[in-house]
């Protein structure tokens, strides 16, 4: 029996480098160090982004083996909970009836996505529509003179009114015969001061805030601050950076202007605030 | 100079190609391969709503738009949507006869095509979970694990053990078929192999770069140095499984554990090679990750990174435990290593 264990261990334990030609493994370590290259790509230009971009650095080394790192799956940032745990972000949908009943769904829900990763895979769906959130309209002046950054602005725009598409078709094919409206929620996390001295439990209605589909005038105004005249990089230290913090208690703002077709639909949930986003689909839906 | 250059190669050959045993990465098969299965099958659930052509949350069109400047692919594009419930049973047979290391040679590059297809066809739903069977599936596919511990080790020695017709038969199949039944018939099938090393090594160092970019990425924010962070996770509630607000009372709890967590992850690349606090900081990161789990209600994303930690376990460990768990069992004298 020792004897045994002892056999296969020492045959099966690591042995020096031989069977495998000198040329092989110069060919090897050739490609390992390109496939490293190309794991350490992408978490470069992940962790150089600012408000304007990647930096130029970053996207020059990873050019080389971009498309093999995307080709492989392997083009992803690893900063997990980071650069802050933020708040969430959610989708509420208002269904009606033909009757005029309406229903309110929310995107995720533990309640309806089983098991886990269901509901997993239901809320990186509704992150990624509020991470490509652009504002509607024009771009603002500054970035008008600017033709790329405008084409840039119109195409940003475009893209996440195809997935807010995208999802009202997926719901109204669940819902046939009903009018189909979302809307974006952001799910904060109560400050510690707010939780010992207003006692503002995690799971408190105000701490839901439903995001509004216009530009934020803060914001805006900020934007034309720090974009300099000729649309150039704007100077170092004066951008703005990444929303991280918690933000504090929003006072829900008058609602965005909308279409008379869709005046009766109101929010069902207490803290859901303002009128729901209506994309064109359901709007035409409604029309009909 | 010359000295130096040489003695590095050397170590760099040592590293990557020395020849290792099949046992760790047909080990790592099991779980990884399993999690990657369970997360296919968890799709049949809700399949329509994220993979028809229209109408679903990621409609066909505007990903192929969103993807036109990458490389990448999916071969649900070339599924016609009759056809689309068929295309994933296929897969999740595929998945389970890797699973079960059925062919793996084969079997194995195709779970990494079916890993990225859903991953490409999908990108939106995607989170750390799919990027972590991204890994394995890339890295399994490269490394011999169907060697041991799976159906094509057992096909082996039936055909070993029987007459010698039958192996002529098996390696006429190998020929026809190239490199399953070749696999299977070749005496040297099992035995320490580079590919083993090279795929070992390969998760080793993936796994160093992930907790380095988590903990450098983490230290660009605010609430990691002032150690809130830990907080800001406990109070969210859309990931909370376990309720965790009582460590609101405990400030040093919190900003300890915040802090606690990048030094860890930084560290981690360089500790993990230590032999001796090999085992520490594994343990660590085991009892983060079930945390994590436990707490904000990520088991699948958690375990599917512990799972990458049996790379670090030395095949020894692996005979040890498996004639250990044989004798107690079977309570029987002389055990075959060979499972």
């Amino acid at each position: 029996m020792s004897g045994l264990r002892a056999a296969a261990i020492t045959d099966d334990s690591p042995s020096p480098v031989a069977g495998t030609s000198l040329w092989f493994r110069i060919i090897a370590s050739i490609l390992i160090i390109g496939h490293l290259w190309a794991v350490i790509g992408r978490p470069i230009e992940f962790a150089t982004q600012g408000p304007f971009g990647t930096s130029p650095s970053a996207i020059l080394f990873r050019n080389p083996v971009r498309a093999y790192s995307e080709f492989a799956y392997l083009d992803h940032g690893y900063a997990f909970f980071a650069p802050d745990p933020g708040p969430s972000h959610l989708i509420a949908a208002t269904v009606t009836d033909p009757n005029g009943v309406m229903t309110e769904l929310l995107y995720p829900d533990l309640g309806d996505q089983w098991p886990r990763l269901m509901y997993h895979r239901h809320f990186m769906l509704s992150e990624f529509l509020n991470n490509i959130y652009h504002p509607p309209g024009e771009p603002p002046l500054d970035i008008v003179n600017n033709p790329t950054a405008a084409r840039d602005w119109r195409m940003a725009r475009r893209r996440y009114e195809a997935v807010r598409d995208s999802i009202v078709a997926c719901l109204q094919k669940q819902h046939p015969d009903c009018v189909i409206a979302i809307r974006r929620l952001q799910h904060r996390q109560p400050g510690l001061p707010e939780f010992f001295e207003e006692k503002i439990a995690i799971d408190d209605a105000r701490l839901v805030t439903t995001l509004l589909d216009e530009i934020e005038p803060a914001e805006m105004s900020q934007t034309q601050e720090m974009m300099p005249r000729d649309g150039g990089t704007p100077p170092l230290g004066t951008m703005p950076l990444p929303s991280t913090v918690m933000p504090p208690v929003e006072i829900p703002r008058s609602p965005i202007p909308r279409s008379s077709s869709i005046e009766e639909i109101r929010p069902i949930r207490e803290n859901a605030g303002p009128e729901p986003e209506v994309p064109a689909a359901a709007s035409a839906t409604e029309a009909n | 100079m010359i000295d130096l250059l040489a003695k590095a190669w050397d170590a760099w050959q040592r590293f990557w190609f020395a020849k290792e045993n099949l046992l760790t990465v047909s080990v790592m098969r099991w779980p990884m391969v399993g999690m990657i299965l369970y997360t296919h099958l968890i799709w049949t659930l809700d399949f329509e709503a994220f993979f028809a052509d229209q109408a679903s949350w990621q409609s066909r069109e505007f990903i192929r738009e969103y993807q036109s400047e990458q490389f990448a692919y999916s071969f649900w594009w070339y599924i016609p949507p009759q056809w689309m419930w068929t295309a994933h049973f296929v897969s999740l047979v595929i998945l389970s006869l890797f699973w079960i290391g059925f062919a793996a040679p084969i079997t194995g590059w195709l779970c990494f095509m079916i890993v990225v297809s859903y991953a490409n066809r999908v990108p939106l739903a995607m989170y750390g979970l799919d990027q972590v069977n991204g890994i394995a599936a890339l890295y399994l596919a490269l490394s011999p694990c169907g060697g041991r511990l799976s159906v094509d080790a057992w096909i082996r020695r039936r055909l070993q053990n029987v007459n010698a017709a039958s192996r002529v038969v098996g390696r006429t199949l190998g020929w026809v078929f190239k490199v399953p039944f070749w696999g299977v018939c070749q005496r040297t099938y099992d035995r320490p192999a580079s590919s083993a090393r090279l795929s070992m090594r390969l998760f080793q160092v993936h796994l160093c770069f992930i907790y380095l970019w988590g903990g450098l990425g983490k230290l660009q924010g605010e609430t990691w140095w002032n150690g809130e962070a830990v907080w800001l996770a406990a109070a969210s509630l859309d990931y909370q499984s376990n309720d965790l607000t009582w460590l609101a009372h405990f400030p040093w709890l919190y900003q300890s554990l915040s802090v606690a967590t990048w030094v860890w992850e930084i560290s981690f690349p360089i500790l993990v090679w230590q032999p001796h606090l090999r085992p520490w900081v594994l343990m660590v990161g085991v009892m983060m990750h079930l945390g994590i789990g436990m707490f904000l209600g990520m088991w699948t994303f958690g375990l599917a990174m512990i799972f990458m930690y049996l790379a670090f376990v030395p095949p020894e460990t692996y005979n040890s435990v498996w004639l250990q768990f044989v004798s107690v069992f079977r309570n029987i004298g002389p055990v075959a290593v060979e499972s």
